[in-house]
């Protein structure tokens, strides 16, 4: 497992870690939830509706404070049209990427890395994932994950574009954004997954307008 | 209380679709005002006072607008003939500066000559009045005329102070507070030259006096005399009469109707700068009759038109137009609008998990 330091974007408010500021406690709070359905470990695919909502951001505000609960955590990037969390943690020192493990030329374990700054592993897109990954890679790249990891963050597609990751992890946490996912996308997307394990995170809220 | 707060809530969100429309239906609604009354374009901002009851606005503003302009259009031509008869009759004020520089000069001169004439026949008459003394009235002794030292200083003291008046009034004008004050010393002076006589009389004893011969010398300086107190009256009078013309010239008032805080200036140029205290009332609010104000009233062309109902009448339709587009939109708004709206559409099992708040920038 190699280390890496490439700085974080500043763009990227990641507040996961820092319990005490208002995003922070929010982010903790819905971690607490998520305990409540998921138990003591397993896969959360975070995705949404639509594009934008800001699903990558809360991904890494989830594995980070699971991290700062000195959790085993790893955060899995597929979002294949639009891979970001090369944008908010920097670019991965590895060659090789998560495309890699799907096209079957590499293992999972190959293709994760670790930042200096903070416990927590990525495993990362190095690129656009354009062809249509096998289901069978994808069942054994979360259960190989599962296997190394107690919690696996997935970064996932929005669901009205891929929603067979999402579908396959233990839990679903959607992210709806304030004045911009509309109701019946959100509604949709909610009738996708098992009710029970469905959670819902409301992002960009305005407070006290 | 929620209704405001849901509509104070959807223009914070909305403000840019507020702006934009209130933008494009403030240009539309100008449009087609000015379509439908395209007469009303820059009338006047002023209420309209004779409105009709009937509550026809526009019309009543454009009939009021129309007699404004007519009547704004006569008062120009009427200034204008006004300015150009008081061009023809102020001929001296409205001259060049250095024309009018030299006009003073000139009459300070005049002045200077007429008092230097002045003194001359007053020495002359005297010397005729000792002349017509009969000779036989004073024995054994001789009348001769000698010139008076303090005469000769006293006048070398006023033509010093002239030559410092007409220094001051080259550079200023009467109303100097530095000219008057050289003036009055001149005029002192003058009278002070004036008192002292310019010959002194010393009679002188002779041993034997010839009667005959100084009869005759007598007659002849008493002839000389008079031609020259002659000359002297001649020439008084003529520059008495040049004085007077040119001091006519000089104070002649401002035409009335025109400029009226002129009126009661006495000959006031642009180089004058005498305090404004001792100027009369009215007189300091305009400087130069050359500068008249731009614009009568105080109206720029901005808030002529700002001032214009049309553009008013646009920016209130605009306006309600905007409101009324933002609420359109705020209804048919399907997106979530807050944690409300989100449980809402959520089925009964899911879990909602929390918001976050948006980070600003």
């Amino acid at each position: 497992m190699q280390r890496f330091s490439s700085p974080a974007l500043a763009s990227a408010p990641l507040f996961g870690d820092m319990p005490g500021s208002a995003a922070g406690d929010a982010y903790a709070q819905a971690l607490d939830r998520i305990g409540g359905v998921c138990g003591t470990g397993g896969s959360i695919a975070v995705t949404s509706a639509g594009p934008g909502e800001g699903k990558s951001v809360t991904a890494a505000n989830f594995a980070l404070g699971l991290a700062a609960r000195h959790h085993s955590v790893l955060l899995l990037d597929m979002s294949f049209q639009r891979p970001s969390l090369e944008r908010i943690f920097g670019a991965s020192p590895l060659p090789q990427g998560v495309d890699d493990v799907l096209l079957g030329r590499r293992s999972l374990a190959e293709v994760i890395c670790r930042r200096n700054d903070i416990d927590l592993h990525l495993a990362m897109l190095k690129e656009p994932f354009r062809a249509k990954p096998k289901p069978a890679i994808l069942e054994q790249m979360l259960q190989a994950a599962l296997l190394l990891y107690t919690w696996v963050i997935v970064d996932c597609a929005p669901v009205r574009e891929d929603n067979r990751v999402a579908l396959r992890c233990d839990a679903a946490v959607l992210v709806a954004e304030e004045r911009r996912t509309r109701r019946r996308h959100l509604a949709a997307a909610c009738r996708l997954f098992p009710p029970e394990r469905t959670c819902v995170l409301l992002n960009r809220h305005v407070y006290g307008a | 209380m929620t209704s405001a707060r849901q509509v104070a809530r959807s223009l914070q969100y909305r403000w840019k679709l507020l702006l934009c429309s209130l933008v494009g239906s403030t240009a539309a609604w100008l449009f087609l005002l000015h379509l439908s009354f395209p007469g009303a374009a820059g009338a006047a901002a002023s209420p309209p006072v004779n409105m009709p009851a009937g509550g026809k606005l526009i019309p009543a503003v454009v009939e009021q607008a129309a007699a404004q302009t007519s009547l704004s259009s006569d008062a120009a031509a009427m200034l204008a003939a006004m300015r150009s008869a008081a061009g023809r009759l102020q001929a001296p004020p409205q001259a060049a500066p250095t024309d009018r520089l030299r006009s003073a000069a000139e009459r300070t001169g005049n002045e200077s000559a007429l008092a230097a004439a002045t003194q001359q026949q007053r020495a002359v008459d005297e010397q005729l009045r000792v002349l017509s003394i009969p000779q036989s009235a004073i024995p054994g002794s001789k009348v001769v005329f000698r010139d008076n030292p303090e005469y000769a200083a006293r006048t070398a003291q006023v033509a010093v102070q002239r030559a410092h008046l007409a220094a001051l009034q080259v550079r200023y004008t009467d109303l100097h507070p530095d000219v008057v004050a050289a003036r009055e010393q001149v005029a002192v002076a003058e009278r002070h030259l004036a008192a002292v006589p310019r010959t002194l009389l010393e009679t002188v004893s002779v041993a034997a006096p010839n009667d005959a011969v100084a009869e005759a010398e007598r007659q002849q300086k008493r002839q000389a005399l008079e031609q020259q107190r002659a000359s002297l009256e001649s020439e008084i009078a003529g520059l008495r009469l040049d004085l007077t013309r040119s001091t006519s010239l000089r104070q002649r008032p401002a035409p009335q109707p025109v400029f009226r805080p002129f009126a009661a200036t006495p000959a006031k140029t642009a180089t004058d700068t005498a305090p404004a205290a001792a100027l009369p009332k009215g007189a300091e609010s305009i400087r130069s009759p050359q500068t008249a104000p731009e614009v009568e009233g105080g109206m720029t062309p901005l808030t002529w038109w700002l001032g214009s109902p049309l553009l008013a009448w646009s920016v209130l339709l605009g306006l309600a137009s905007a409101l009324a587009i933002v609420g359109t939109a705020e209804v048919f708004d399907r997106t979530i609008k807050g944690p409300l709206s989100l449980l809402q559409t959520l089925p009964n099992s899911a879990l909602y998990l929390g918001s976050i708040e948006r980070m600003r920038p």
